[in-house]
């Protein structure tokens, strides 16, 4: 499919709240249609994949929606928000399926335009819920997505950067980094740490960002730097540890 | 009419469970049990309780090879058998694909297709 689905109008006279659902997966867009079609307070107008074809589709529906509701696991979700909120600043989007382990998708999805996130561990209730809260102009967000984010604001707002040194990475950046070190691809990386590889590709990315390295070469020997320097010794821990 | 075919969910996170339960609101189908994550395992229980003649488990796509998981869905004509080690046993079972990027029609054939008889072997 290239463009959106469009579905019938909502014959509901609750004023309920209008949507598209983008997902890159059919079976996920198809449930959740099923799914919202059961609530009176919601009308899906469209749903499809985040393709370029169905951007233009979800406009034309969006001209009547009020929020877009994004799956957080689509491979180019950030992408597709930001471009979605360029074309109609007046949509909120809302990503769904987020995991709150993974901070890089989280701000990747907050830059990108997203007012609302519901957890892989939401309900149908909290997910009606927070699609009226986005088209009311709230912020839904669990605790642990909001303080993801106020994290990332503080470091902003400290004037420190994102660019200070492999302290500011995340776990996950740190395992990535790790690996990297290892000499592993980001295929290879991937099924290590069981994630998908743009979810690498974009880890590797924030990596250089913060290390401020080009290259992943130049990052593994930052790691490797950083680990002969820290690692412990009892008899003179002032000193750095000998070379292997 | 036919009694609908009694269906258990076994998913990987709620909003999943959430998901697939939308996907499966189909003629003939009734999800009779949804379990998320694999802690109490009460899927067989749940399986005896209401006589489900179906399950739909989520597989983390992490839990195959990544490499075997792309020959499996590009139907190469190689045939992929897998091996799970389960205490002191080994169990060998083959992956091959029904279908991919699925939808509700597909799994709601495949869940129908599934409870059909099969034919006897010779």
């Amino acid at each position: 499919m290239n463009g959106l689905d469009q579905s019938p109008a909502h014959p509901d006279g609750r004023n309920p709240v209008r949507i598209v659902i983008v997902s890159d997966v059919a079976l996920f867009r198809e449930g959740l249609s099923g799914v919202l079609a059961r609530h009176p307070d919601v009308e899906v107008l469209a749903v499809g994949p985040p393709t370029e074809s169905s951007l233009v589709a979800a406009a034309a529906a969006a001209e009547r929606a009020d929020v877009a509701l994004v799956d957080a696991s689509t491979v180019r979700a950030s992408a597709f928000v930001g471009r979605l909120a360029a074309l109609l600043p007046h949509i909120r989007t809302v990503a769904f399926a987020v995991s709150d382990e993974d901070e890089a998708e989280i701000l990747a999805c907050a830059e990108a335009g997203v007012v609302g996130f519901v957890p892989r561990t939401g309900s149908a209730e909290e997910l009606v819920a927070a699609l009226r809260a986005a088209a009311r102009g709230e912020v839904p967000c669990p605790p642990r997505v909001a303080a993801v984010v106020f994290r990332r604001l503080a470091t902003l707002a400290n004037g420190r950067g994102p660019a200070t040194g492999d302290r500011t990475l995340t776990e996950r950046e740190r395992q990535v980094a790790a690996l990297i070190e290892r000499g592993l691809s980001n295929k290879e990386i991937a099924v290590a740490l069981g994630i998908e590889v743009p979810t690498v590709k974009n880890h590797v990315h924030h990596i250089l960002e913060k290390l401020r390295v080009r290259r992943r070469a130049e990052a593994a020997a930052l790691v490797r730097g950083r680990r002969r320097w820290s690692r412990p010794s009892p008899s003179r821990p002032s000193a750095p540890p000998p070379e292997i | 009419m036919a009694a609908p075919i009694r269906v258990v969910l076994a998913a990987g996170s709620s909003m999943e469970a959430l998901i697939m339960d939308g996907a499966l609101a189909q003629p003939g189908i009734e999800v009779v049990r949804t379990v998320v994550g694999t802690g109490d395992a009460p899927v067989a229980e749940a399986v005896r309780e209401h006589g489900a003649n179906v399950v739909i488990a989520s597989v983390a796509v992490s839990g195959i090879a990544r490499d075997c998981y792309e020959l499996i869905r590009s139907r190469a004509a190689v045939r992929v058998l897998a091996v799970a080690v389960l205490g002191r046993g080994a169990d060998l079972f083959e992956l091959r694909p029904l279908g991919t990027n699925v939808g509700s029609g597909d799994l709601a054939a495949a869940i129908r297709a599934a409870v059909r008889p099969r034919e006897p072997a010779i």
